[in-house]
């Protein structure tokens, strides 16, 4: 018997009696605009929102860190000087000064954003970087942590 | 990494399973960093040496072959190990490595999204009072390249679950609300209960792993019931607490000396004094007397 089935049969043999889950509520959502709900979520954790996008990103990011020598940029509007798919293994990242990427779900209870292995194959990119900068369009906003 | 160790054996054990040296301030840490990094010793502020800690244990985790987790959930519903935390500490061992272990303990076990949902606002609001965490990470499967491996860990879980007494103490999720609202571990601190786990929940966890070697932890209690007041889980901490010592006495955990002089206790302290009241305590204390949750309560 391997190890995961004598786990198994001493829950069934120990457990206590079956008991019905519990009903998970809906959260009500607060009135307000999710995207300054996000915003003061976001203030909470030190981290800034951009409410109005600049016109060029490109400069906006010369401005925002002059000093950024390495630029891992994974989305069309910016060229970096790092290619997000070229990294040899997921420590490579390390250096990065600036990751910049587009990411699919903001939450606007916790200011928190969604990353996926699919929007960023090494995801040690965003991790690593000293700075994330993330693009989020409102509509995907979403209130409650899921 | 070879480094924490090193300063762990310095420090001792952790005072709360949150913030294991709560207890330490800035200073304090500055002067070990220095003893232990060669770091400015007069420069105190959080920052510098959040700096000082990133560039000498950075390079371990880049250079790791391996990486190891534990697990604050796991999921049925996905099969994914959620941890969360604030320095990205298991988010780096995960992620870095081509080889991410998992060691999961079968109590850390949800049915799915919609109750990690409500978890994940329970253990950060009470653990840090946050929203949620700087990082909640799902892990659901191998990379491609990389491996994955996920341990479940039983060590007496399922003994614990088939006792009527102390099976609700598995609904556990650390989040520590029991220890900052206990007045005897806010007086006597973390480190007194010489034990992994401390606090309320030390209390009643400690003895199922060591019951001989915890045998003195249920009575670092008042009793006052202030911890299963707070419990987010509803886990009646300090019935348990009596419960480990009714174990404690069938186990013979009591001596004839101590039980002598608890009966002549009780019976001093219920009988009022000339003004009504129970008599006071004398400032005088015995030569058993000590540092420690047991007499700090």
């Amino acid at each position: 018997m391997t190890a995961r089935e004598d786990i198994l049969a001493a829950i069934r043999s120990h457990g206590a009696t079956p008991r019905d889950l519990p009903h998970v509520p809906d959260f009500p959502q607060p009135a307000g605009n999710l995207v300054s709900l996000f915003s003061a979520a976001l203030a909470r954790l030190d981290g800034a929102t951009v409410a109005q996008p600049p016109a060029v990103l490109t400069q906006w990011m010369s401005q925002a860190f002059p000093d950024a020598r390495r630029v891992c940029s994974a989305v069309p509007e910016v060229t970096g000087t790092v290619d997000p798919a070229g990294f040899p293994d997921w420590a490579a990242p390390a250096s990065l000064d600036v990751t910049l990427i587009r990411f699919p779900l903001g939450v606007a209870e916790t200011g928190s954003i969604l990353l996926t292995e699919s929007d960023l194959a090494v995801t040690t990119a965003a991790v690593l970087a000293s700075h994330l900068v993330v693009l989020l369009d409102p509509v995907p906003l979403e209130y409650l942590v899921t | 990494m070879t480094s924490a160790p090193k300063a762990r054996r310095h420090w001792g054990r952790a005072a709360h399973i949150v913030g294991p040296a709560f207890q330490k301030t800035t200073q304090d840490v500055a002067e070990e960093f220095h003893r232990v990094y060669d770091s400015d010793p007069a420069r105190a502020d959080p920052v510098y040496l959040a700096h000082v800690m990133r560039e000498h244990t950075r390079p371990l985790i880049l250079a790791a072959d391996a990486g190891m987790t534990g697990a604050n959930f796991a999921i049925a519903e996905t099969g994914a190990i959620v941890t969360v935390t604030n320095e990205g500490n298991a988010d780096l061992s995960a992620n870095v490595p081509a080889l991410r272990i998992c060691s999961v303990g079968i109590e850390k076990v949800i049915p799915g999204l919609a109750e990690l949902a409500v978890f994940i606002r329970l253990l950060a609001r009470s653990a840090t009072g946050e929203r949620i965490t700087q990082y909640t990470s799902h892990f659901a499967a191998p990379r491609a390249g990389g491996e994955m491996h996920v341990v479940l860990v039983d060590n007496g879980r399922t003994e614990r679950l088939a006792d009527e007494r102390f099976w609700p103490s598995l609904k556990c999720i650390r989040c520590t609300a029991c220890l900052n609202t206990c007045p005897v571990y806010r007086r006597s601190g973390g480190l007194s209960y010489g034990a992994t786990y401390m606090g309320p929940i030390g209390i009643i966890t400690m003895p199922a792993d060591d019951v001989r070697r915890y045998r003195e932890l249920p009575f670092a209690s008042t009793l006052n019931g202030s911890c299963a007041g707070v419990c987010l889980v509803h886990i009646n901490i300090h019935e348990q607490i009596y419960a480990w010592r009714e174990v404690m006495d069938a186990d013979g955990g009591f001596s004839t000396t101590k039980k002598a002089t608890m009966k002549v206790a009780g019976a001093v302290l219920s009988s009022p004094g000339p003004s009504g009241r129970p008599p006071r305590p004398t400032a005088r204390h015995c030569g058993s007397c000590r540092t420690s949750p047991s007499t700090a309560g």
